[in-house]
This record gives C-alpha cells, structure tokens and sequence, in this order.
C-alpha cells in the first residue's frame, strides 16, 4: 500500500453532512411540510443501487447474446431463409477480402473539387449526370474521355516569384506534380462550365466536358499563356 | 453646340412625358423614339431590349429536357432487337417499338422522359409475364366491350408500370384498335389548364386540355379514324359562321375541323366524338390512363369555384367521363379501359379500396376515402395487375442488351466475356436495382460514377 493511502487511513474520521445540494432543492420547492432529507438520501441510494444492478444484468445478457446476432437470428425466422452451404462458402471466401475501392482517384478528385459546403452526393449526382451527357454525345467512355481532357488540358509548369531581397523579385519557372496539374485543369474546366447557357450545372459542365475533348474549351488559352510565360523566364531556371 | 442639342433632347422628353398640348415636331419624335428603352419580360433578352448573347452550341436545357428531347438517340448504336409484335411474344426477350408503332406511340406521349430512351437508335421494351397477361387482356377485349374490361395496373415507383402501358398501346395499334391516352392524369387537376363552366351540363370543360387530347388521339389513331363515318348530321357553330358535316364526313376530318375552333362556352364536341366512337363497332376502342392515382390522392382539384372553394375532379366532364367508362355507365362495343396507378400519390384508403386490399372504414375523412371513387371499385368487377419487380433472367437480359448498345463501356464489358464474370455481374445489378426495380437498374448502368 502506498504511503498516501496509509496516512489516509490515518486520518481521523470526519462525518460529511449531505446537505448542501439537497438544502437548496428542498429551498426551492418549499412545500408546507418540510422535507427530511436523510429518508430521501436512503431511499435515493437504494435506487442507485437497483439502477446500477439492473445496468450489470442487463450488460451480462447482452455479452452473453451480441446484439448484431439476435437480430441476424430474428431476421431468419422473419424470412425462413437459411443460406446454403455454397453461399456461406463464398462468404467465408470474401470475408477476409478488403473492400474494394469504388472511386477512380481522377473522379474523385473532380467530384470534391465540384463540391460545394460538404454535399458530396449532390457534387457526385452533377458529375454522373455531366458524364451521361458526354456518353449521350460522343458514345465512348465518359470516364476516358474526361481523363484526356484534363491530361490534354493540364499545363506542366506554371511561373513563381521569388523574393530576392531587393527591390527585384525572380520569376521562375517551376515545374508542377500531377495532382497540381490536374487540379489546374479541372479547376478551368469547372470554369467555363459557368459561362454556358443552360441553368443546370450538371449540362453545363457535360458540354464544357465536350468542348474540352474537342479542342475548343476556353482553358487551352490559359494553358498557353502559362506556357509562353515560362518559356520566357526560362533563363531564371537554376540548373545545379 | 454638343450642349445645347442635350438641353434640347431633355427639354424634348418632358414634353413627350407630359404629353403636352403641343405637336412635337418629326425630328423631335425620332429623338424621343430612341431614347425609349424597351421593357421585356423575356429572359432571353437583355436589359436593352436586345437579344443575349449566347456561348455557340451551348444548351439552355436543363438535364431532364436536354436528355430526354434532344434527339441523342441517333447516335445510338445500331443493334439487332425484334420489334413488339403481337401473338409471337416471348417471355424474357428484349423488344422494340419501331416504325409505325414507334411513331404513333410518340404522338400518344407513351415514352416518358427520364426513361433512358436516348441509350438506343429505338426505344426498347422487356417482355415480361405481365406484358404476356396485358396481351391476353387486349385479345380478350378486342372482341368484348369495354364495360367488362377494366384493367388496373399498379406496383413500386420504378417498377415498369408506365412501360407496360406503352406496351399496351402498341399491342392495341397492332389489333387496329383507336387508342386514348391519358398519359398523365395529374394535369387533369393541377390547375394547368384554363377551365371554364358548362352551363348546360354543369359541369366545368378544359378546352385546351381537350384540344391537346385530340391531337394525340388524331394523330396516333390516323388510319382508323379515317376509316370512320359520321352515324348523323353535326352542325358547329364557331364565332357566328355555321359548318355542317353530313353522314359521309370521316371522324378523322370533324375532329381536325372542331378541334381547331372548340366554342369558348358549352361546346359538346368531345362528348360527340366519344359518343360516335361509342357507337361504332368497327374499331375496339382503348381508354388509357396513367397516373390515374391523382384522384384517390386528393379528390378536390387545385382548380376552384366563384366562390373560392376547391372544385372536386368529378366536376369536370374528363374526369367525369373517364369514371363513367370505368364503372361501365358508359361503354366502347369493342375495347377496354386500363388505368395505371403512380408511387407519387398517397396512398390512402381510397387507394386501398380501388387496389382491392381493405374495406371502407365509416368514419373517416375525405381526403383518406373519397366515396366517389371508393364506390366504382367496390362496386365494378375489375381485373388487377400487380407488376413485380425484375428476377435475374430478366436482368440478365436487358444486360445483354446493354453491353450489345456498348452503353456498358467496352472496357467493363471485356471482362464479362467469362459467364461466371457475367453470373456475379448480373447477380450486382440486382442487388444495386434494389432487389429487380428497373428504373434503379437503368440508374446503376447509366448514372454510377
């Protein structure tokens, strides 16, 4: 036993009155015949008790039968079916397998860059509707199309300043990853999807979609803008 | 010198604003007619009166309209389906309505949007064993009146009642049947059409309504109406100048001659043409209507009276005629009526009552059980067909169908060349189609990015 638990049990006993919170209980609700507040205390403690008996049992048949189990059990006789012997031999089969990732990176990055404050379905249902558009179309695959539209679209550098520390600043030609070009291109894609005509997002973006693979989206001239500006600087670049 | 031309030019407004004794001279008139800006409601046009500039080839569609309308189906791929024929019907089989029927359909408004249509050269169809029931039902009723032919078709949202009603139609075209389609009963009572009092029979007529109704009706029903003669004499009045129309007359020429100057008060031209149509026994007659739900949902329509009180739908002769010819009071020689219910409508217990599942309880309030309608099906015989949701075959079917049209992407569909592939495949579909609804298939194939 440690030495502090020792010098409290040395301490002499102190009894503790339970008044405090419950004064200011009966204070509030002063009926006309005043309230003892050691029969209340008791009987509130042996509720306690029961309540905290009752939780312990209650734990032990849930421990004993996982809940996920009764309902499965429940559900089986709701139905009267029982899987068959190949069927739980293929979920033994699939069990251990993770679940297989639905999203393409590209259309998910597409899809969050669409989204606006968390909606997430609301970003997908435009991008699905957008894509079915080009599908309607050009009749390939939407999802192809998009990708070499934004490979087509994305610009390989873009030009930085740097400070110098004088009164001159460097502007130097940086080259881009792919996760920043891509965002580049589908950030002016989402942007001439605005300056169409129709009033659903998800038509204006299949067109702009369209327009892109074709050659003609207004996002090619900025791509060679940053182009000629880098070409530009180009003696700015430090070769080590 | 700029100055003074300005101080004129106002001083010449104030006078044009308030008008006054004096003529403005024709210079001055000029001056004022260009400054005049022109006020529009269009939203096509800009402020100034001019027309907005538009992106090149850019829609002004929405989704559902661009998609639907917008004729993409022609760049569909060509693949070999059989068209919908009558008798050889096989269970299973992808079919498609071409040509002719194809073409009528249209007129009748039978291929809804957002059916996906556009994903083939020609709207396509399953047969199902309800389609081989509604094809026993249009034999049957060919040679029967239509008294003792009232079909009530219902099931889930999305579970191919309205493509059922299609399939009807073009069964009935192929039988040389006249068809009347109420493709969506919901405009009968949401106040989109102008609507106005019959005096003579009390009742409230939609003349524009009607005149739409009787396009379709001359335009899907051609050949037959032509065929048609007059059983008498019909005289029509229209803005003071008298046409008549002898016996030799064809029902297709009064219709397009009426149709084009429907009286503004008590025209009783539409009750003429059902009643000749009633008359006659060369052709079966097919009354359809979907979305027919709209009046269990809520009897009282969006339409109302001088004194402001909402109007009940059998008020109105359309709606009033139509539940004649389901409770038999009025009926074809030949023909039958077939009514399709919708997801979209409550359902209450006058739903209930009409599907045949419960009993009307006494005490209730109108919008849950409306007599009018609860009455004819408790007391009318009529045939119920519930459509089921898609099993696997039928899935695997239209799967096929999918990967042949390439509206599956090559890709994907290279890897279901192996039949076990293509077994879990189809067996996915069903699960994402929400255990066989065909709407919620369409969605997993076409929209699941």
């Amino acid at each position: 036993m440690s030495l502090f638990f020792k010098s409290v049990r040395l301490l002499p006993l102190v009894r503790v009155t339970q008044v405090p919170a419950r004064a200011v209980f009966a204070a509030r609700f002063q009926s006309i015949q005043p309230l003892k507040a050691e029969a209340k205390v008791e009987t509130l403690e042996q509720e306690y008790d029961r309540w905290i008996a009752d939780v312990k049992a209650a734990r032990e048949i849930v421990q004993a039968n996982p809940p996920g189990l009764m309902e499965n059990e429940r559900l089986e006789e709701a139905v009267g079916w029982k899987p068959s012997e190949a069927q739980l031999e293929e979920f033994e089969k699939v069990r251990e397998l993770p679940i297989p990732a639905r999203d393409d990176p590209v259309i998910t990055h597409v899809t969050n860059m669409i989204m606006k404050n968390g909606k997430k379905a609301l970003a997908e249902k435009i991008l699905s509707r957008a894509l079915y558009m080009v599908y309607l179309k050009l009749r390939k695959d939407p999802v192809e199309v998009l990708k070499k539209c934004i490979e087509d679209l994305a610009p390989l550098m873009v030009v930085k300043s740097f400070k110098t520390g004088f009164a001159k600043k460097l502007n130097v030609p940086v080259p881009l990853k792919k996760r920043q070009r891509q965002r580049l291109a589908i950030s002016w894609i989402l942007e001439g999807a605005v300056k169409r005509n129709s009033h659903e997002y998800a038509v204006k973006l299949g067109e702009e979609i369209v327009a892109v693979s074709q050659g003609r989206g207004s996002g090619y001239d900025k791509r060679t803008l940053i182009h000629k500006s880098s070409i530009s600087h180009r003696s700015y670049i430090k070769l080590r | 010198m700029l100055r003074a031309q300005i101080t004129r030019n106002v001083s010449l407004l104030h006078a044009r604003a308030f008008q006054t004794a004096t003529p403005l001279s024709k210079g001055a008139a000029k001056v004022v007619a260009t400054k005049k800006r022109k006020q529009t409601f269009n939203p096509s046009k800009g402020k100034s009166g001019e027309k907005a500039t538009r992106a090149a080839g850019s829609s002004v569609k929405g989704f559902v309209h661009e998609v639907s309308f917008t004729g993409y189906n022609k760049g569909a791929e060509n693949i070999a389906i059989a068209a919908l024929g009558a008798g050889a019907l096989q269970k299973g089989t992808v079919c498609a309505f071409e040509g002719a029927t194809r073409r009528d359909l249209a007129h009748f408004g039978s291929f809804h949007k957002l059916q996906y249509h556009e994903l083939f050269k020609n709207p396509i169809s399953l047969v199902r064993d309800e389609t081989l029931q509604v094809d026993a039902y249009v034999q049957k009723a060919v040679t029967s009146p239509s008294s003792e032919n009232v079909l009530l078709v219902s099931g889930k949202g999305g579970a191919g009642k309205t493509s059922l009603l299609a399939q009807a139609h073009a069964l009935a075209l192929q039988r040389a049947a006249i068809v009347l389609p109420i493709n969506n009963a919901d405009s009968l009572v949401d106040g989109s059409n102008d609507f106005l009092l019959n005096t003579e029979t009390g009742r409230y007529q939609q003349p524009m309504f009607v005149k739409n109704f009787l396009h379709k009706i001359l335009c899907g029903n051609k050949a037959a109406l032509q065929a048609l003669k007059l059983s008498q004499e019909y005289v029509s009045h229209y803005k003071g100048k008298q046409t008549k129309y002898d016996a030799q007359t064809s029902l297709y020429d009064y219709i397009k001659s009426v149709r084009t100057s429907l009286d503004t008060k008590n025209n009783a031209y539409f009750a003429t043409i059902i009643a000749e149509l009633a008359k006659q026994d060369q052709f079966p007659v097919f009354f359809t209507v979907d979305k027919f739900s709209t009046f269990t949902h809520n009897p009282y329509t969006q339409y109302r009276n001088t004194e402001n009180a909402p109007i009940h739908f059998s008020d109105f002769e359309l709606p009033a005629l139509l539940l004649d010819f389901v409770s038999g009071a009025q009926s074809f020689k030949r023909g039958g009526v077939i009514l399709a219910t919708s997801d979209v409508h409550k359902r209450n217990d006058t739903f209930r009552v009409m599907l045949g599942e419960m009993q009307p309880r006494p005490y209730v309030s109108v919008e849950e059980y409306d007599p009018t309608v609860g009455q004819v099906f408790l007391q009318k015989k009529v045939q119920r067909l519930a459509v089921a949701p898609l099993d696997l075959a039928e899935i695997r079917a239209l799967t096929q169908t999918f990967i042949a049209a390439k509206v599956i992407p090559e890709k994907e569909a290279e890897k279901l060349e192996d039949e076990e592939a293509f077994a879990s495949y189809v067996k996915q579909k069903y699960v994402l189609s929400g255990n066989g609804n065909f709407r919620e298939l369409l969605k997993s194939v076409v929209l699941f990015y």
